[in-house]
């Protein structure tokens, strides 16, 4: 497991100040979510598109300030969605042996094990269904 | 007020002469600038009636109070010294007085249509908007006499030629007012080709340098007190206008809102799931508080802030959800099951 120190170092993404350095990335399988984010285990057919080096802005925030980052370590691919699932965001699939994190600089970094799953957005009710930003 | 003429005032008055020139009315000699759109408003008609001889000070006095009192004495000041300039000096010829006849009547149909502008469109309707209040504020009372009338009848007037610069157009004299220099936007949307929309949480979003400004939430046109966030929420749910009601609860936050308006909360607090040690809650919110048929679920961030707190806030959610879970699991677009198998929150 990475520490946020370590992450860092590797994928170049700095958090807040005042977030623990040496607390350890949980990496999960299940269900979690980084702030309006959530990434829900599926069955479904593997992403086959490798996320690059420099990551994959899953959500851009306002002025990059809260922008949700997908990177790995390993390989892992992300599929984003072309359906128009409002709350849709993409597919991904971490391999064996591989681990994905969603990196933010208030959220800090979240641990994704292998497997696949869909990332979506979160939606408040408005006159039209509005996307949260955090 | 005798600032050195920059390129755009040049601009500007030249388009502002080409409007004289096509009407056939010379030129006047005093060109004055105004601090504000709301010091031109109470100017321009003040100058006017003065300077056709409604020499009635104790009225006039009185209108100077009006708007000291209204509209405060930063704009009051502006006024007077606008007036003066307008006024002041050696009258041009024999015709002083019976020639300052406004001519707006005359120029607004000798103009083309300005070039289009949403968003300065926007702040020409603010504008308008406030100036109207600000009017009806300072001489919208039972008692109507001369200028009054006038104040009501000539606080309008823009030349659309040169941009966002509101005029006052006379015979003896032009007032004008430059576009606002302090102008703050956001972008609309996570979209980077979504157009800008104006907002400012810390004061007005459009500023004139004699304190006139228009305040705007994410693109609305709230009054100040919404952006001061000094509204009671009986204040709030009182407010009529359900846009800057719903503005007014996104500035003080559903967290706080919920709790001063005392909206009743479904159910019993429910853990986070993964989120240790926090709840979700769900609220009613009565009909004619927002303006679509809601109930709000106050969550609270898996991450801390700065200060060791965890920020708490709240998402809209459809009438029909009957519990926090349930809700939450909405927001994801999650059934509630899923919801509840969640490991962590970050």
């Amino acid at each position: 497991m990475l520490t946020i120190e370590q992450a860092i170092a590797t994928f170049g993404v700095t958090v807040d100040e005042h977030l623990d350095r040496q607390a350890e990335i949980p990496v999960l399988s299940g269900l979690q979510f980084q702030g309006d984010v959530a990434v829900v285990p599926v069955t479904a057919s593997p992403a086959r598109t490798p996320i690059p080096a420099e990551g994959v802005p899953v959500v851009r925030g306002q002025a990059q300030a809260n922008t949700h980052l997908l990177v790995a370590t390993g390989p892992a691919f992300f599929t984003p969605d072309r359906s128009g699932r409002a709350l849709t965001l993409g597919v991904l699939t971490v391999e064996e042996g591989a681990t994905a994190y969603l990196a933010h600089p208030e959220h800090a970094y979240a641990g994704i094990a292998p497997g696949t799953y869909e990332l979506r957005r979160q939606r408040e009710q408005a006159d039209q269904t509005r996307l949260v930003a955090d | 007020m005798n600032t050195p003429l920059v390129e755009e005032e040049q601009a500007f008055e030249a388009a502002a002469r080409a409007r004289y020139q096509e009407i056939g009315v010379p030129f006047p000699d005093r060109v004055v600038r105004v601090s504000s759109p709301l010091a031109g408003t109470f100017a321009a008609p003040i100058a006017a009636c003065l300077a056709t001889g409604h020499r009635n000070r104790r009225v006039l006095d009185s209108v100077l109070r009006a708007v000291d009192d209204t509209a405060g004495e930063r704009i009051g000041r502006a006024v007077r010294d606008a007036v003066e300039a307008a006024t002041a000096g050696p009258a041009r010829g024999s015709v002083h007085g019976a020639a300052a006849t406004a001519l707006h009547a005359d120029l607004p149909a000798a103009r083309g249509r300005a070039k289009r502008d949403d968003l300065w469109d926007t702040v020409n309707e603010a504008v308008d908007a406030d100036l109207r209040a600000a009017v009806e504020a300072a001489v919208g009372g039972a008692r109507q006499d001369t200028i009054r009338g006038e104040i009501r009848r000539l606080w309008r007037a823009r030349l659309p030629a040169a941009g966002v610069w509101w005029w006052w157009p006379f015979r003896d004299f032009v007032l004008f007012c430059p576009p606002p220099s302090d102008v703050h936007r956001e972008p609309a949307g996570e979209d980077e080709t979504a157009r800008p929309r104006l907002h400012r949480a810390d004061g007005p979003a459009v500023a004139w340098e004699d304190g006139f400004g228009l305040c705007f939430w994410r693109g609305t046109h709230v009054p100040r007190a919404v952006v001061d966030d000094t509204l009671t929420a009986d204040e709030i749910i009182r407010e009529p206008n359900a846009e800057i009601r719903r503005c007014a609860i996104e500035r003080r936050g559903w967290d706080r809102f919920v709790i001063e308006a005392r909206l009743d909360q479904i159910g019993p607090a429910v853990p986070d799931p993964g989120n240790p040690g926090q709840t979700l809650t769900l609220h009613d919110v009565p009909p004619g508080v927002y303006p679509t048929n809601v109930r709000v679920l106050l969550c609270t961030n898996g991450t801390v802030e700065r200060d060791g707190t965890r920020r708490r806030f709240g998402l809209t959610v459809p009438a029909a959800c009957t519990d926090p879970i349930e809700a939450a699991a909405w927001t994801y677009g999650l059934t509630p099951a899923q919801y509840a198998q969640a490991q962590r929150r970050s």
